[in-house]
């Protein structure tokens, strides 16, 4: 879930007290060491005298031993290929796993809430009596205190944390589904895992249904194999297993000088213990412990009665293994990541929101899980997003800019402006379709797509163009010339200041697809157009009889065609700009100045502003 | 465009203001003047990162002359480097763009005015290219009392 990989037990081998440690690198391991030797000396006043490890690299390095040296500390370790000797650290892990599988079968939580998992283990067999501490606790061995049992809680369970001092108003549930995942190492609480949000909560006001695991609905999928590498990997763990000795002061100098030197002594290797012999003669605690002082008995007995509890909380998820409530249902399966990868999906999210009972409006979003090594919890690795519903309300009834013509096919709206568009070529008589003749190039086209807007925003219509694309001409063959003039800046002042000065009525002309009107001089082929193609004559190209957007020639052809127009009806082009034009007819003059496409036009009266327009 | 009884305003504030947005210069500290006086511009310097954007931006401001006969010198003057520009250049054209930042309503004037005659005003420096010492010149057409063409050259 956070990145962890590993984890390291480390063992008093007195007090038979399990501390857990998740690590991501082995290589923490050291760090973690150092800072266990700190937190004893802290906690308990005393100092470790020696290390049983195994020949792991993480113990045996330069570093570890240095530090080692410098406190004193004996490291012993265990052959090669010889882990019997550090049997009870490895009986311990078996323990501890044996309990932390239970633990996640029993709740159907996925392999990815092992860490939770295994913090609740140690906390559960440290608090579960032993033989080899003749029924007593791990627990009251270390703290000489009994261990409480009455917080204990059924792990995985749903449980409902107050939550109203973080509530925005007064109006919302004061509580909502949570998973029970542990006791708080920091907080004297319970962690909760919420669904909806996928935050843990540490809370004291809980209530439990220990009845009900909230997983075991959501999921039936079968552990993903990966995620448990780390039980099936029997070298990568044992080399991470430590068995730590602590010498006590106070009551254990008692245990201590009962058997004096027993624990150091025994366990040299191939001296007092054979090789291949098992976890058991390397148990001087059960003899420590049975020789104990029989008040700490009498408390083990005393407290018969809390420990009947713990047998609820942890032997409970032991023995219901076989017959969990792992019911099967319709849930979508989940796709699982790797070993360390977050392993939540966004169907759970979904899923846990509607086993809340909420009235969220949930539409289907859609996650990709973001995967990663950094310990950082993300939103993105974690599958949770909420749909944008603000943004949605304006967008939904516009077809979107297709990517492809083909897009564009399947959609009504755009199908529709393509058919527009296509009869206006044809009802234009753009073009005749013949057979290819050979040796000529035939251009070829595309399909352009725009959203006209209105003013405030709202779709106008939806617009489409055939282009051609002009860079598949080739010059000489396909086009001559291509220059059009435009008209040149001064020009256009100086009509404008013209226009002010005898106070004329100026107008400005927008010419409608301006370039569909050119004619062509030269013999220009195209195909048909994408997705309008004659499906009885297929091969057959068109050859233009109008000038289309996109080709080289078409402005040309367009002011050609309209200055021959403007010729026809009386204008005369003038020489020092090729787009001035004059009318003059007495005393009516006119002016026209025709800028590809939008044309200002100036008259000497109104009345002969209209009749020039009419006449255009 | 707009008429009033004066005449004509032309302007192209929009645009100015496109601009401004697009070069991320629109919340730049205004400038009083297009161009500093006591500096020309030469070719040497280090080269700019982005010429296309240089190019772009000086033909973006080259259309703006339409209108703004106060920028047409230094908008040459920037053009002239538009193969090769170098850093002190697109400092010059950032001017160009602060001075925008304060006046972008400022546009052309057309008033009523009879076409009495056409009145042209121009200059020359003689020879004041740092690097090729050619002359600069520029001159401005008046159409009674509009101005209908300008020009500076180099």
């Amino acid at each position: 879930m956070s990145g962890y990989k590993y984890y390291l037990i480390i063992l008093d081998d007195c007090s038979h007290y399990i501390w857990v440690f998740p690590l991501s690198l082995k290589s923490d391991t050291f760090s973690t060491l150092a800072n266990f030797f700190a937190y004893v000396r802290t906690q308990f006043a005393t100092t470790i005298k020696s290390v049983q490890c195994d020949n792991g690299r993480e113990f045996d390095n330069s570093t570890a031993r240095t530090f080692f040296l410098s406190h004193g500390v004996t490291l012993r370790m265990s052959c090669p290929y010889t882990s019997q000797q550090n049997g009870k650290a490895e009986r311990s892990i078996r323990t501890i796993n044996n309990v932390l599988r239970s633990l996640l079968f029993q709740a159907s939580l996925p392999p990815a809430y092992w860490i939770e998992a295994l913090h609740t283990a140690a906390y559960l067999v440290n608090r579960l009596p032993t033989k080899t501490l003749a029924s007593s606790t791990p627990y009251f061995h270390l703290y000489h205190t009994q261990p409480s049992y009455d917080h204990l809680r059924v792990f995985g369970c749903a449980c409902y944390p107050n939550m109203s001092s973080t509530a925005p108003h007064k109006l919302v549930p004061r509580s909502s589904l949570c998973v029970f995942l542990g006791y708080s190492s920091e907080h004297k609480g319970y962690r909760c895992l919420e669904l909806e949000s996928n935050r843990i909560l540490t809370s004291r006001h809980v209530v439990f249904d220990e009845t009900f695991f909230p997983f075991a609905d959501m999921s039936t999928t079968p552990m993903a194999s990966s995620a448990l590498d780390f039980l099936i990997d029997d070298d990568e763990m044992t080399s991470s297993i430590l068995g730590a000795k602590l010498v006590h002061t106070g009551t254990s100098t008692q245990h201590v000088s009962t058997h004096p030197g027993a624990q150091p002594e025994t366990p040299t290797p191939g001296d007092a213990e054979p090789l291949g012999s098992s976890a058991r003669p390397r148990a001087p605690g059960s003899p420590a412990a049975g020789s104990l002082a029989p008040s700490s008995l009498a408390a083990a007995s005393g407290g018969a009665g809390p420990l009947g509890s713990p047998t609820v909380g942890s032997a409970g998820p032991l023995g219901s293994l076989a017959a969990g409530p792992r019911a099967p249902g319709p849930s979508p399966p989940l796709t699982e990541a790797g070993a360390a990868a977050p392993v939540r999906t966004a169907q759970v999210a979904a899923s846990s929101v509607q086993s809340t009972g909420r009235t969220l409006a949930t539409r289907p979003v859609h996650v990709t899980l973001v995967e990663n090594a950094h310990s950082m919890r993300t939103r993105g690795k974690a599958g949770l997003a909420q749909p944008v519903d603000r943004l949605n309300l304006h967008a939904a009834p516009v077809s979107p800019l297709p990517r492809s013509v083909r897009d564009a096919l399947t959609d009504p709206n755009w199908r529709a402006a393509m058919q527009a568009e296509f009869d206006a070529l044809i009802g234009n008589d753009t073009w005749s379709l013949v057979s290819r003749p050979s040796g000529v190039n035939v251009v070829t086209g595309k399909w352009i797509f725009r959203h006209k807007l209105h003013a405030d925003g709202s779709l106008d219509r939806y617009k489409t163009h055939w282009v051609f694309r002009g860079f598949t001409q080739r010059p000489g063959l396909d086009y001559d010339e291509t220059f059009s003039p435009v008209v040149k800046p001064a020009t256009i002042r100086v009509i404008l200041s013209l226009a002010l000065s005898q106070d004329w009525p100026i107008h400005q002309l927008d010419v409608k697809n301006a370039f569909l009107h050119g004619t062509l001089e030269e013999t220009v082929y195209c195909v048909q157009p994408t997705g309008f193609v004659d499906p009885s004559r297929p091969g057959m190209v068109c050859r233009l009889n109008k000038s289309l957007y996109g080709l080289k020639q078409a402005p040309r052809a367009w002011h050609h065609r309209f200055a021959s127009h403007l010729a026809s009806i009386g204008f005369t082009e003038t020489k020092s700009d090729g787009s001035l034009f004059i009318y003059r007819r007495g005393s009516d003059t006119a002016y026209l100045l025709l800028y590809v496409d939008d044309i200002v036009l100036t008259a000497s009266s109104d009345q002969f502003l209209r009749q020039v327009i009419a006449a255009l | 465009m707009t008429r009033s009884a004066q005449g004509m305003f032309l302007s192209q504030r929009q645009y100015t203001l496109d601009i401004l947005e697009r070069t991320g210069m629109s919340a730049c500290k205004p400038c009083s003047t297009p161009v500093d006086l006591h500096s020309k511009l030469s070719e040497d310097g280090t080269r700019v990162d982005d010429a296309t954007q240089y190019r772009s931006l000086a033909g973006a401001l080259q259309y703006l002359t339409f209108t703004r006969p106060d920028i047409a010198f230094v908008v040459q003057q920037i053009c002239l480097y538009m193969h090769d520009p170098r850093q002190s250049h697109l400092a010059a054209l950032k001017r160009i763009l602060c001075y925008l930042q304060s006046t972008p309503t400022l546009g052309l004037t057309l008033r009523h005015s009879p076409p009495a005659e056409l009145v042209v005003y121009t200059d020359a420096d003689w020879a004041g290219c740092p690097d090729t010492r050619r002359s600069t010149f520029g001159y401005a057409v008046f159409l009674g009392d509009n101005l209908v063409s300008w020009s500076s050259k180099r």
